[in-house]
């Protein structure tokens, strides 16, 4: 059953790992904290849902387009809620996108209902038995989708002009608009990244366990952000390894101590992080501390 | 100065909001007013609108054959959001309106209990199409319920588990909310009654997220010969699902919560041969209940869930009352207590002293992708 | 003269809501009106005490519920189970709620920011987990149901009256005495640190027991609003004191203005006015929610009696931005 289990956790976690990462990466270059990530992945998982049953796309260019579209997404949502804030006291993008993530839950449930969605069988149900424990081919193929972006990401970041770009406003936003860098610009394509990240990881997990619905961002939201604190609130590998430790940590406490206090052992987990580690296990030294 | 003013705009603003709130009478002279509060949004809207959908279809029924003594129904709408809360702030609204006769509502126990103080107080009567916490009808009684308690329900899932199907090693998963734990203790004894032997008992919160691998896991090493599903059809169909995935195909078994065409939609393969009992058959022959099904599935687009079948009956039960000369919240409740083989669409429904009910269950089971009546 | 000129009509102003709010139920007879003013008073409550915390102290708490929850279960359990007397459990619970305040408060001390309110958050939701889990104790999801009305010298007050007024004077006294602590040297010492903390600890002053002090009082609060919950309601369950509702108090406080008395206020009664005003929109209700909530922050970002020019801002800024590749290497 252990193995079992830690396959359970691995699969569950790279997609806590994606979300994750969009929250570090707009986290890393704007020091905020973006509420309604969840919310964009549920809008992505939607995108994917549609194109799917709709328009009889199959799973991959789904998958493309829901991301492109949780892209664009991503910079609205960076135009409404956060730039016009940028002076405001540090609660204030916080709120609003909190207001966003009610507005955009609830939309949702007016536009598809309240509902859940399913696909029937997208993915494949075959599994391969490995040492007493099964791997479904579901489970492979996000592990490898989740794996795959963010080789992308890490690609991105830093084998190109971009990427280069995004590092350099994280580390001084000033000194990076000196440099000639538009900062305007990048602040956008980190959201549009970010976003598009969330949004795949939203059509995985509705392919994976076929569920969509529209509070489906909530709690994944809140638990990417806690894998996000765990690798370190600013590293990109660091919410990816978050996500991993934190999926196999739930779903074996979940095993050996109780299902009921599983989330308990999660928000555990990220208190103890923080108390010991503020930043994570990836993140920078000084981060936390006064 | 400009500070001051605006000290003044804002209390201004909130002195009119205050009016503003408590003054929409909801009713003119010649219209008889139901209330209906239900989670209309967040983890359980799809059983409130399935409420009001049902609530509706009761409702146009009635007005299309003129009404009662020639006024006709209209129902008013709140939503509760599955908060205690707000389920409190609503029953207040509905006892400050004399307009309202009577409150359809809510689903969870939970919300039912908050407001349930405030209807007892008020007068109000409080008709619960699924509340099935034993407490619920202790606290008054304006306080109703048309929902076979789990105390009743567990024995005969029991018995079909134990006796007919012939499992002996039983294994529970259920919803930790105030429905699925007195689910699973009322199954739980009655299965030790019977001589089953219970292996496995595992839960889960119900904002935990879809993902049952880490329960479905544990439960398969205790090797069940069937296992029980004490939730809603939606987490049960995606536990179907991802045992069938984890290549766990133990029968499963489960109570009216789980009825739905959903239930078959979302699970599709998953789900074939899965046990149920249930108040509510939508092939059941009687007229009332084609008549409820058709007319459902034509307004709506969807066949009606056991959910929407307990809320229609409670609206009509409402009705019946009214028909039967009542004038006033106080002659309401009076005339909806005594009534008795209300011919319902969940079967004939008798309030008995504790205003709950005894309702027949059917065992059915899923076979080709339908509903069919179990046959021994 | 124009000082004086000003004060008095302040005080005029102070005053007529004084007498409007004294009179209120005796002019509506509506009990709707009056239940909501009740629940709009307990939030006020709530928002007093988050705003001494995040607003005057600057440290930012996602958790509030929490409290709140543990104020409530502490006095319905004391009454249900031990049979205490109301008078003594609604402080009880306070007190209880304090604790926690200072168990929260001590560990987290050195943390700030953004960490600081992940883990509020998560001890918001431990705290949650553990009132549905601990069923022989709370009885989980199936909540405390029958919670006694509060009593004195055997006859029993519950009717509208004595809720209204009794929140009232809990109100006025909250007020009062959040005021004087805004006032007097621990408030100044809170808003020091708030404004820079390096530099107040130079300055001498203990940052670390002040803080743990701003959140045993402000828990205070929070836990006399929830015992009076409990027994207003005389129902609750674990979900009532969920992220949502830490959210909703954290959004009354930033919406009326951070570091604003009457701002917690506004705050409080605006909320809880808002959606009882929306109920006739079903299903639009949240959404109008959620856009006035984004609404006004985006215009008046300080919240709506809060003070322009937040110095706060650019410092913390720098510490906070990161380096978003740091890792890759290993270092």
């Amino acid at each position: 059953m252990l193995l079992q289990q830690i396959i359970n956790g691995l699969a569950q976690g790279s997609i806590y790992s994606l979300i994750g990462i969009g929250f570090a990466l707009i986290f890393g270059v704007l020091g905020l904290v973006h509420f309604a990530h969840g919310e964009v992945y549920m809008l992505g998982a939607f995108f994917g849902y549609i194109l799917i049953t709709a328009f009889h796309l199959d799973v991959f260019s789904a998958l493309s387009i829901a991301i492109i579209g949780s892209a664009l997404i991503g910079i609205m949502i960076e135009a409404v809620a956060f730039r016009p804030l940028r002076k405001a006291p540090d609660m204030a993008p916080m709120v609003c996108t909190l207001g966003l993530s009610i507005v955009l839950q609830n939309l949702a449930m007016l536009i598809w209902g309240s509902d859940t969605k399913s696909i029937p069988d997208v993915l494949e149900s075959s599994s391969i038995s490995l040492a007493g424990a099964q791997i479904s081919g579901a489970q492979i193929i996000i592990f490898g989708v989740a794996i795959a972006l963010m080789l992308a990401l890490q690609f991105i970041l830093y084998r190109s002009k971009m990427g280069r770009a995004i590092r350099a406003t994280a580390q001084n936003k000033e000194a990076a608009a000196l440099m000639g860098v538009n900062i305007n610009q990048i602040i956008s394509a980190t959201f549009a990244i970010g976003s598009g990240l969330g949004g795949a990881a939203g059509v995985l997990v509705g392919i994976y366990y076929n569920a969509f619905f529209p509070m489906m961002g909530f709690m994944a939201g809140l638990k990417a952000f806690t894998a996000t604190v765990l690798g370190g609130l600013t590293s990109v590998p660091g919410a990816m390894v978050g996500g991993l430790i934190l999926g196999v940590v739930e779903n074996l406490g979940a095993a050996y101590i109780s299902s009921g206090y599983r989330d308990l052992i999660a928000f555990a987990i990220l208190i103890l992080v923080l108390l010991i580690k503020p930043s994570g296990i990836f993140g920078r030294g000084f981060q936390g501390k006064v | 100065m400009i500070r001051k003013l605006g000290v003044l705009a804002m209390m201004l603003v909130l002195v009119l909001m205050v009016l503003g709130c408590g003054t929409s009478k909801t009713g003119q002279n010649d219209e008889i007013i139901l209330g209906l509060t239900a989670p209309m949004s967040g983890d359980y809207a799809e059983y409130g609108n399935s409420f009001k959908n049902a609530a509706e279809l009761a409702i146009d029924k009635v007005n299309k054959d003129g009404g009662i003594n020639g006024k006709k129904l209209k129902i008013v709408v709140s939503d509760s959001k599955n908060d205690p809360k707000e389920a409190a702030n609503i029953a207040q609204k509905y006892v400050s309106d004399p307009s309202i006769m009577a409150v359809i509502g809510d689903f969870t126990t939970t919300s039912s209990l908050a407001g349930a103080p405030i209807y007892q107080k008020g007068g109000l009567v409080q008709l619960s199409p699924t509340s099935s916490h034993p407490d619920f009808t202790k606290q008054g009684n304006y306080i109703f319920r048309n929902i076979a308690t789990q105390a009743k329900e567990g024995p005969v899932v029991a018995e079909y588990t134990v006796s007919d199907l012939n499992k002996k090693r039983v294994a529970i998963i259920y919803i930790k909310n105030d429905w699925g734990i007195v689910a699973q203790e009322n199954y739980q004894k009655a299965v030790e009654k019977l001589g089953g032997d219970v292996v496995a008992v595992e839960s889960f919160l119900p904002e935990q997220g879809k993902d049952y691998n880490a329960i479905i896991t544990k439960v398969k090493e205790q090797q069940p010969d069937i296992i029980f599903l004490g939730m809603m059809y939606t987490d049960a169909a995606l536990m179907a699902q991802q045992m069938r995935k984890q290549s766990m195909n133990v029968p499963l078994i489960g109570t009216s919560s789980l009825f739905s065409e959903e239930l078959i939609k979302l699970g599709g393969s998953a789900v074939e041969g899965l046990y149920l009992t249930c108040s509510f058959y939508p092939a059941d022959p009687r007229l009332e209940v084609q008549d409820f099904v058709a007319k459902y599935q034509e307004k709506y687009g969807k066949s009606p869930t056991m959910f929407a079948a307990q809320a229609y009956d409670a609206t009509g039960l409402i009705i019946e009352a009214l028909k039967g000369g009542a004038t006033d919240r106080s002659s309401l409740r009076d005339k909806l207590a005594s009534m008795k083989n209300y011919p319902g669409v969940t079967g004939m429904t008798s309030f008995d002293e504790n205003r709950d009910v005894d309702k027949g269950l059917l065992k059915l089971m899923v076979k080709d992708g339908k509903y069919t009546p179990y046959k021994l | 003269m124009m000082l004086n000129k000003f004060n008095m009509s302040r005080k005029l102003i102070y005053g007529i809501i004084l007498v409007a709010v004294l009179i209120l139920p005796l002019v509506i007879n509506n009990d709707y009106i009056i239940r909501i003013a009740v629940v709009a008073g307990g939030y006020i409550i709530l928002s007093l005490g988050l705003n001494l915390v995040t607003g005057y102290t600057g440290q930012f708490c996602l958790g509030w519920a929490a409290f709140y929850g543990i104020g409530a279960y502490t006095s319905a359990l004391l009454t249900l189970k031990l049979q205490w007397s109301f008078w003594l459990a609604l402080p009880m619970g306070g007190i209880v709620a304090a604790l926690f305040g200072v168990l929260l408060g001590i560990p987290t001390m050195r943390l700030r920011d953004i960490y600081l309110a992940i883990t509020t958050l998560g001890f918001g939701e431990i705290i949650r987990l553990i009132l549905m889990n601990w069923t022989d104790l709370t009885r989980g999801a199936m909540g405390l149901p029958g919670i006694p009305a509060p009593s004195l010298f055997g006859t029993s007050l519950d009717n509208k009256y004595f809720y209204y007024y009794f929140m009232v004077v809990l109100v006025i006294v909250g007020i009062g005495a959040m005021v004087r602590i805004i006032d007097s040297r621990l408030g100044r010492a809170l808003v020091a640190i708030r404004e820079d903390e390096l530099a107040a600890k130079n300055m001498g002053i203990d940052t670390v027991q002040y803080k743990v002090i701003a959140f045993a009082i402000g828990a205070f609060y929070a836990g006399i609003a929830g015992s009076f919950y409990a027994h207003y309601t005389t129902f609750i369950d674990p979900h009532t004191f969920s992220f949502s509702e830490s959210i909703v108090i954290l959004a009354m406080v930033v919406l009326g203005g951070m570091g604003s008395i009457s701002g917690s206020v506004v705050g409080a009664i605006l909320l809880t006015l808002l959606p009882e005003l929306l109920r006739d929109m079903a299903e639009y209700r949240m959404i109008v929610y959620g856009l006035i909530m984004m609404i006004v922050v985006l215009i008046r970002p300080q919240g709506i009696m809060g003070k322009k020019n937040d110095s706060r801002k650019k410092k913390s800024k720098a510490t906070k931005q990161g380096d978003v590749t740091h890792g890759v290497a290993g270092g």
